[in-house]
């Protein structure tokens, strides 16, 4: 078995917000019924959580569940944790209708921080970040791609895009955290 | 899936793979690939290369629109994965060589499929050809895709191993006869216009476009169909170019006889060899047609079968 790598092995940039790719992060993407008390119970069972709100997410001991769509939920923890969890999952649904699959190759993670945070993803994506808190997580884009972020802290947020397209994100958030480019909103 | 695709997947047995093809519910061919079982429950599609969210959408909205009360989930996985091509007479010998699972015929037959490590990669192991060469499509984890290709490009160093693009492939697959979304089909195309009568079920009582491919114009016998073009004199039809036949049409132009899908310099036939779609093509069998070029002059072509090559399928079935 090879050592596995990050799409940019673990690019940086220091921006008036800095901007890192993430060491390579479990995920695992979790289909069911929400309405479901097996499938709630299982959530709580294996994950820890209770099922996240409406585009809110929900901390664990070892893992953080997000809310992806109203019968979709993503779960992030360790690279080495995702395959156990997939397993414990799909045993603990039996005959309970859902899917499990572990997603932990198809992504690239980026931390994004400092206090002007709120400022940089404004200026890639569609979202009100004024109205945005702890808690909440979002799927949309960034400029062309696909995207999904969170905030961990005030000042550190978490953005998700596809693997093929890490550069292109990468590129996106160390340009719009260029010193000397500061809109001062926030 | 009977639903997806105009053949029957129910049937697919667990660890085997079968080709199939989706239409709109106006009946065109929308998507091809090799569908996989991986267990009682759970089907991997494959689509055509960059269809995978196109085709998923498609999935995600009958199921959320028509068919929401079915009990299906689909997760868009192709990200998860780097899936490399293993193709040629010695294909075999560079997966043994790097070992850890049975790539036998008997083991691992065409259109099979098998999960294992191969030289200490996780891998799913599919025995499937675009090319009509022996040939593996390999899946390991995308953040070890990498290390996975260096592994087959030493190992394979022997047998003067080497990367090949899509272009290599075209034609390749163009000398199997093989379609190509987006070349022999723009849309406007059903898949009883290129010959793939065997890949729609009769059987089956739906499937979306089934109602579309009976209407009047559909089954139409004017419809021109596929067939292979073979140059008189060895040279390549020029792209896109358009077959003339006798006479003009109302505006004074001349009446056409069909178009040109694909063309190539196959250089393992070592001539200009074509697929086309033409007026009652398929009863025409060889007939020769005129495509004026650009500029003057024509090239002439015999109307022949589209499989230029292996037409058996010996050289993927070993």
């Amino acid at each position: 078995m090879s050592d596995a790598v990050t799409a940019l092995k673990g690019a940086k940039s220091a921006g008036y917000v800095s901007v890192a790719e993430a060491k390579l992060t479990g995920m695992v993407t979790l289909r069911g019924d929400f309405a479901s008390k097996s499938f709630a119970t299982a959530v709580k069972s294996v994950f820890g959580v209770q099922i996240p709100d409406t585009r809110q997410l929900s901390v664990g001991a070892k893992c953080t569940v997000l809310w992806m769509s109203p019968d979709e939920l993503m779960v992030v923890c360790d690279y080495a944790a995702a395959d156990d969890l997939v397993a414990q999952m799909t045993a603990q649904l039996g005959e309970e209708h859902a899917l499990v699959v572990n997603v932990s190759d198809a992504r690239a993670v980026f931390d994004v921080s400092g206090a002007q945070l709120r400022e940089v993803i404004a200026k890639e994506a569609p979202v009100d970040m004024s109205a945005f808190g702890v808690g909440e997580v979002r799927r949309t884009r960034f400029a062309q791609i696909a995207a999904a972020f969170w905030l961990e802290t005030d000042d550190h947020a978490r953005v998700i895009c596809f693997r093929s397209v890490a550069e292109y994100m990468f590129n996106l958030l160390k340009n719009a955290s260029k010193p000397g480019y500061e809109v001062g909103q926030w | 899936m009977d639903m997806m695709y105009t053949n029957m997947m129910s049937t697919l047995k667990v660890g085997k793979c079968r080709y199939g093809l989706m239409c709109s519910e106006n009946g065109f061919l929308s998507d091809d690939g090799v569908v996989a079982r991986i267990d009682e429950n759970t089907f991997l599609c494959h689509t055509t290369t960059g269809g995978a969210d196109r085709i998923h959408a498609h999935m995600e909205e009958w199921l959320q629109t028509e068919w929401w009360d079915w009990k299906v989930y689909t997760a868009n996985v192709t990200e998860q994965y780097a899936q490399v091509a293993v193709v040629g007479p010695n294909a075999r010998k560079v997966l043994e060589k790097l070992g850890g699972m049975d790539v036998s015929k008997e083991a691992l037959g065409f259109m099979e499929w098998a999960d294992g490590t191969l030289g200490g990669f996780n891998a799913r192991v599919y025995r499937i050809s675009f090319s009509g060469e022996l040939s593996y499509e390999i899946a390991v984890p995308a953040s070890q895709g990498r290390a996975f290709w260096d592994a087959l490009m030493a190992a394979g160093a022997e047998f003067n191993v080497m990367p090949y693009g899509t272009e290599a492939l075209h034609v390749m697959r163009a000398e199997k006869g093989f379609i190509m979304i987006g070349d022999e089909t723009d849309g406007t195309i059903i898949p009883q216009d290129l010959g793939l009568n065997w890949a729609i079920s009769k059987k089956k009582e739906d499937f979306i476009g089934k109602r579309a491919q009976q209407r009047t114009f559909m089954v139409d016998p004017k419809r021109w169909k596929l067939v292979g073009l073979e140059t008189t004199d060895g040279s390549v039809i020029p792209d896109g170019a358009y077959a003339v036949g006798e006479g003009v049409n109302a505006n004074g132009q001349r009446n056409m006889v069909g178009r040109v899908t694909s063309t190539y310099y196959s250089p393992t036939l070592g001539r200009g060899i074509a697929m086309g779609l033409v007026l009652d093509g398929p009863d025409r069998m060889g007939e020769t047609i005129e495509f004026p070029k650009v500029g003057g002059g024509s090239v002439f072509a015999k109307i022949v079968d589209q499989v230029f090559y292996d037409k058996e399928g010996t050289k993927q079935d070993v």
